[in-house]
C-alpha cells in the first residue's frame, strides 16, 4: 500500500509541471506580445555568447541593439569585432551589403527582439507558459528548410525579451542576453 | 415463335446478363470519367528519348497549380503577405484536393562532400585577391548574428553555401515549402494536385475552390490569379457535364414529343427509348471495360448513338408487317454502320478507338434489342397524327424535274466551291474549349512569375558525357547569338579541370600556407581536429563527373539531366521564351533536336485527319462493293448516291461557312454515312411509296437533327463543328434518301 503510495506521488509529480503552466501557439505569442513594453524608439546594450562544439570556450561579443518600430532593427557587434547588421522591412544589410532573400529571416529577428511575436506563428510551433513574472517561449521550425538553419528557439523575458538562445544543427548554440530597454528620442 | 425469333430473343437475354456482370466487376474497380484532352492522343510515335524528355518537362507541370498573388496598389507590410500566405496554405490543406506532402527538399550531401571542387568564379576571384578574406567572413559570423549557421569544423570557409547561392533563382525567397516571395514583392504559391482530382467528379470542386479563393483574396485587397493545366481541365470538364446533361436532356425531350405526337401512346416511345438506353449502357460499359476510363469527348460523340439506334426501332414501330418486314433492313443498316466505325479500331489513336467501340457495342445492342426484345410486345403503329404525317411523306421525291440538268449543274457548282473553301486546322487547341477569363488569369500569372519557360526544348543526345557538353556549348553558343535566353547544364557545371584546380587552390591558399591552421588555433579548436581538417581536405580529392553531379543538383538543373544508358547520354536545354519558332527549327547543331510537343500533337492530329479520310474512303468503297453485289449496278449506286451526296453536301457547307476541317469534322462524316446509308438501304429495299419508310426516315431525321444542332452549340469548337457537320450531313441526307428508291412505276407498295 506504502509503495503504490510512493508510486503515485511520483506519478503526479511528473504530471505536476505539465498543468502548471503550459501553453501553445497564437494565444501565448499575443500574451507575451502585449507584456513586453511599448516604445516607438529604443536602444539595450546586449552580450552575446556563442558555443561552438568543437571550439573550447564559447566565443562572446558585446553590443547595442536599437530599435525604431518603422524603420526595423540595427544589430551593432563592438567587440571584438565590430559589425552592423541593418534588419530592415527589405531584408538584411551587412556592414552595408544588402543581402538577396532574406524578408523572411528579417521580419523572425524584428519580432524576437522587439517581442511582437504573433508572426513567429507562421514559421514556428510554440509552447511555454506567460502565468509567472517572468515568461518563456520554446519554438521549433515547421518546415525542413528552416530546421537545417535553426532546430529550437527559446526565449525568456519579463517585460522585455531577456534571452534568446538559437539552437543550430550540429549541436551549437548562440545565446543573447538582452539588458533593460532605454527609451530614444524620436529621431526628427 | 419462329426458332430465329427464339435465337435473338435468347441472345437479347444474354446481352443483358453480359452487361450487367460487366457493370458488376467495373463497379468494383471503380467508375473513371476522365477529361483531359491528352489521353486521348496517341503515346508520341517519335524516338523514344523525345518521349523521355517530353515527360519529364510535362512532369512538372502537368499536376501543377501556381497561385499568385501580386503585390498590392499600396505597399503591404512583409507580414501581411506573410499572413496571407499563411491562410492560403491553410485553405489548401482543408480542401482535400492538393496532395498534402510537401515536395521532397533537394539532397546536398553529394554537392556538400565535393565542395572544394564546385568552389564558383566569384569565390575565387575573392580568394586570389585576399585569402584572408573568406577567414574574416566567417570570423565576423561566428562573433555575429549569421543568418545561415556556420559548419566551422568542415566547412570553414562556407564553401557549399557559397556554391548554392549561384544556384538560387535570382532574388527568390522560400517563406515555407510551398510559399516563395520575389524580390518585387509578389506572392507565389506552387501546389500539386491530387491524382483523384483530374477525375471529373472532383473538376467542380477545384472550380469552385479558385472562385471561393479569389473572392476571399479581393475581400483582403489583393488579386489571387493562377495557372496550371489542372484549371483549363476542370473548366474544360465541367463544362462538357453541363453541355451532355443540357443537350442531352433537350434532345431527349424532342425525341419524347415527337414519338407521343407520332404514335398517340406512350408504349412506342418507351420501346424507343429501351433502344437507346439498351445502346447508351452498352456502349459504355464495354469502353470501360476495354479502355478503363471513358474520356467525356467519348461520351459527347456516344450521344450520336441516339441518332443511329433510334432507326432502327423507328423502323420497326412504322412498319405494318413488324420484324419480317424490317429485318433485313435494320440488319444490314446495324452492319454497315458498326463497319464503319470498326474502321476507327484500326488507328492507333485511343480517342478514335474509344468511339469505335463505344459505337460498335451501342449500336449492335442497340439492334438486338429491336429484333430480339421488340417482337415480344405488342406495340400500336403510328396514331392518328403519324397516319397524317405518312400520306403527306410517302411519294416524297416522286415529282420530276423538267430540266434537271441545270439544277444537277449548279448543284454540283455549289458543293464543289464549297468544298474547294474547306480550310483544314489540325491545331490541338480547337481541341479544347478555353475559358477566355481563365486564359487572362494564366497569362497573368505567367508574367509574375521570376522565370519564363517556354514549352519547346532542345533535346541534347551524344554518345558519352563529354561530346554532350560540347553539344550543349555549341548549341548554347547558336542561342546566345539569337539572343535567345536558355538554360543547359553546361553553364553551370564546372569542368573536371576546373574542379581540380579549385582544389589545388584551396590547397595553397589554406592548408600549404598554414593560414587556416593559424586561424583554427586562435579561435581555440584542439590540435587535433586541426589535423582532421587538413587530412580529410587531403582526402576529398575526387572530382565530380558532368552526370554524377547533374544527378545530385538541385531541382531546375537536375531536371534538365535525362542519364546515359548503353548508347547514349541526353539532357535537355530549356528556353525562357521563344521568340521565333522557325529559326529555332531551322537551328542545325548536330546531336541536338528541337521538341514542340504542341506542334507534335498538331502534326499527329493532321496525320490522323488524313489517315481517317482515308479509313472513311476505304470504308465507302468496301461497303459499295458489297451494296453492288447485293443490290446490282443501279440498285447499288441509287443506295451509294445518298452516302456520297450527304458527305459532300456536308464537306461544301463547312466551306462555305468557314468551319474549320478538322479530324472531327471526318468523325462526323462518318456517322453521316452510316445514317445516309441506311436512309439509302430502307428506300431502296422498300421503294418511294410505302409510307412506313418515309416516316420512319424522316423521324429518324428529326431525332438526329435534333441531338446534333445542339451540338453545334457546344462552346468546344470540336464539338460545334462535329454538331454541323452532321446537321448538314444528316439534312442532306434525308433529301436525297428518296433517289436510292425504285421510281414510280416499278415501285412495290
Amino acid at each position: 500500500m506504502k509503495r503504490w503510495r510512493l508510486v503515485a506521488f511520483f506519478v503526479a509529480l511528473q504530471a505536476l509541471p505539465a498543468y502548471a503552466c503550459e501553453q501553445r501557439g497564437a494565444v501565448l505569442l499575443q500574451q507575451i506580445s502585449e507584456r513586453v513594453q511599448k516604445h516607438r524608439r529604443w536602444t539595450a546594450p546586449f552580450s552575446q555568447r556563442n558555443h561552438i562544439r568543437v571550439l573550447k570556450a564559447p566565443l562572446v561579443s558585446t553590443g547595442r541593439v536599437e530599435v525604431d518600430a518603422e524603420s526595423g532593427v540595427v544589430w551593432l557587434i563592438e567587440k571584438p569585432i565590430a559589425s552592423r547588421m541593418e534588419v530592415g522591412p527589405q531584408g538584411l544589410t551587412v556592414d552595408g551589403e544588402a543581402l538577396r532573400s532574406t524578408q523572411l529571416v528579417a521580419a523572425l529577428l524584428r519580432a524576437l527582439i522587439s517581442g511582437e511575436l504573433g508572426v513567429l506563428e507562421q514559421t514556428f510551433e510554440v509552447s511555454g507558459c506567460s502565468d509567472s513574472p517572468r515568461w518563456t517561449a520554446d519554438l521549433t521550425p515547421r518546415s525542413a528548410a528552416m530546421q537545417q538553419r535553426i532546430t529550437r528557439l527559446a526565449l525568456a523575458g519579463s517585460d522585455h525579451v531577456e534571452l534568446l538562445t538559437i539552437h543550430q544543427p550540429g549541436g551549437n548554440r548562440l545565446e543573447i542576453e538582452l539588458q533593460a530597454p532605454q527609451p530614444l528620442a524620436d529621431a526628427g | 415463335m419462329p426458332a430465329e425469333r427464339k435465337v435473338l430473343a435468347a441472345a437479347w437475354l444474354g446481352l443483358l446478363c453480359g452487361l450487367a456482370a460487366i457493370a458488376g466487376v467495373e463497379h468494383r474497380n471503380g467508375w473513371h470519367l476522365r477529361a483531359d484532352i491528352l489521353t486521348l492522343l496517341p503515346a508520341s510515335q517519335q524516338q523514344p528519348a523525345v518521349q523521355q524528355a517530353t515527360q519529364r518537362m510535362a512532369q512538372s507541370f502537368e499536376q501543377q497549380l501556381l497561385l499568385v498573388v501580386p503585390p498590392p496598389a499600396t505597399p503591404a507590410t512583409f507580414e501581411q503577405t506573410l499572413e496571407i500566405a499563411r491562410l492560403l496554405e491553410r485553405q489548401m490543406q482543408s480542401s482535400g484536393l492538393f496532395e498534402q506532402e510537401a515536395p521532397a527538399s533537394w539532397d546536398a550531401t553529394t554537392w556538400q562532400q565535393h565542395r572544394y571542387q564546385l568552389v564558383d568564379t566569384d569565390t575565387l576571384e575573392k580568394i586570389a585577391r585576399d585569402p584572408s578574406a573568406l577567414l574574416k567572413e566567417t570570423e565576423a559570423a561566428l562573433f555575429g548574428l549569421a543568418t545561415s549557421p556556420v559548419d566551422l569544423e568542415h566547412d570553414p570557409l562556407g564553401l557549399h553555401q557559397r556554391t548554392l547561392r549561384e544556384f538560387l533563382p535570382d532574388n527568390v525567397e522560400p517563406l515555407s515549402e510551398r510559399a516563395f516571395l520575389t524580390g518585387t514583392g509578389t506572392l507565389f504559391i506552387t501546389a500539386r494536385l491530387r491524382a483523384s482530382a483530374f477525375d471529373a467528379g472532383h473538376a467542380q470542386a477545384l472550380l469552385h475552390w479558385m472562385a471561393d479563393m479569389k473572392r476571399w483574396a479581393n475581400g483582403e485587397g489583393r488579386t489571387l490569379l493562377a495557372s496550371g493545366l489542372p484549371l483549363f481541365a476542370a473548366n474544360g470538364a465541367v463544362q462538357a457535364q453541363r453541355e451532355i446533361s443540357l443537350f442531352g436532356s433537350l434532345s431527349l425531350a424532342g425525341v419524347v414529343l415527337l414519338l407521343l405526337f407520332t404514335f398517340s401512346s406512350p408504349r412506342p416511345l418507351l420501346a424507343t427509348l429501351t433502344c437507346i438506353g439498351i445502346g447508351t449502357a452498352a456502349g459504355f460499359l464495354l469502353t470501360h471495360a476495354v479502355f478503363g476510363y471513358v474520356h467525356m469527348l467519348t461520351l459527347v460523340f456516344g450521344v450520336s448513338l441516339i441518332g443511329i439506334s433510334v432507326d432502327y426501332a423507328l423502323h420497326y414501330l412504322c412498319a405494318e408487317g413488324g420484324i419480317a418486314d424490317v429485318g433485313r433492313g435494320i440488319t444490314l443498316a446495324m452492319l454497315s454502320s458498326v463497319a464503319a466505325f470498326a474502321s476507327f479500331f484500326a488507328t492507333p489513336f485511343p480517342g478514335l478507338q474509344q468511339i469505335a467501340a463505344f459505337s460498335g457495342a451501342g449500336l449492335v445492342a442497340a439492334w438486338l434489342t429491336v429484333a430480339g426484345l421488340l417482337p415480344l410486345v405488342r406495340l400500336p403503329g403510328p396514331g392518328d397524327l403519324g397516319q397524317r404525317a405518312m400520306r403527306a411523306l410517302s411519294g416524297r421525291g416522286d415529282h420530276r424535274l423538267r430540266h434537271p440538268w441545270p439544277v444537277a449543274a449548279v448543284t454540283a457548282l455549289a458543293l464543289l466551291s464549297g468544298i474547294a473553301m474547306l480550310q483544314p486546322n489540325d491545331d490541338v487547341r480547337v481541341l479544347q474549349s478555353v475559358d477566355p477569363a481563365l486564359a487572362e488569369d494564366d497569362a497573368q500569372a505567367r508574367l509574375h512569375l521570376p522565370e519564363q519557360r517556354a514549352s519547346q526544348f532542345f533535346l541534347v543526345e551524344a554518345a558519352d558525357p563529354a561530346e554532350l557538353a560540347r553539344i550543349e556549348q555549341s548549341l548554347s553558343e547558336r542561342l546566345e547569338g539569337l539572343g535567345v535566353a536558355h538554360r543547359a547544364l553546361v553553364h553551370a557545371y564546372p569542368t573536371e579541370a576546373q574542379q581540380a584546380a579549385s582544389h589545388r587552390t584551396l590547397q595553397a591558399a589554406y592548408y600549404d600556407s598554414g593560414a587556416l591552421a593559424d586561424w583554427y588555433l586562435g579561435l581555440g579548436m584542439d590540435d587535433s581536429l586541426v589535423a582532421a581538417n587538413a587530412e580529410a581536405f587531403g582526402a576529398a580529392a575526387t572530382v565530380l563527373s558532368l552526370p554524377a553531379w547533374a544527378e545530385a543538383a538541385p531541382p531546375p538543373w537536375r531536371d534538365l539531366w535525362l542519364g546515359c544508358d548503353a548508347t547514349a547520354c541526353r539532357s535537355i536545354v530549356t528556353l525562357a521564351s521563344v521568340p521565333d519558332p522557325g529559326t529555332l527549327t531551322r537551328l542545325d547543331v548536330p546531336g541536338a533536336t528541337w521538341v514542340d510537343r504542341v506542334e507534335e500533337i498538331s502534326s499527329l492530329l493532321a496525320r490522323y485527319r488524313t489517315l481517317a479520310t482515308e479509313a472513311l474512303g476505304v470504308v465507302y468503297l468496301v461497303l459499295g462493293a458489297a451494296f453492288l453485289a447485293l443490290f446490282g449496278l443501279r440498285g447499288g449506286l441509287r443506295v451509294l448516291s445518298v452516302p456520297a451526296l450527304s458527305v459532300l453536301t456536308a464537306l461544301a457547307a463547312s466551306g462555305l461557312l468557314g468551319l474549320p476541317f478538322t479530324l472531327f469534322s471526318v468523325l462526323a462524316l462518318m456517322v453521316v454515312v452510316g445514317i445516309s446509308l441506311d436512309y439509302g438501304i430502307f428506300y431502296h429495299l422498300h421503294g418511294r411509296q410505302r409510307p412506313a419508310t418515309a416516316l420512319a426516315i424522316s423521324l429518324s431525321a428529326l431525332t438526329t437533327v435534333l441531338a446534333f444542332g445542339m451540338l453545334s452549340f457546344s462552346s468546344t469548337a470540336v464539338v460545334e463543328t462535329f454538331g454541323k457537320t452532321l446537321f448538314f450531313g444528316i439534312t442532306a441526307a434525308w433529301l436525297a434518301a428518296p433517289l436510292a428508291g425504285q421510281p414510280i412505276r416499278s415501285s412495290n407498295p
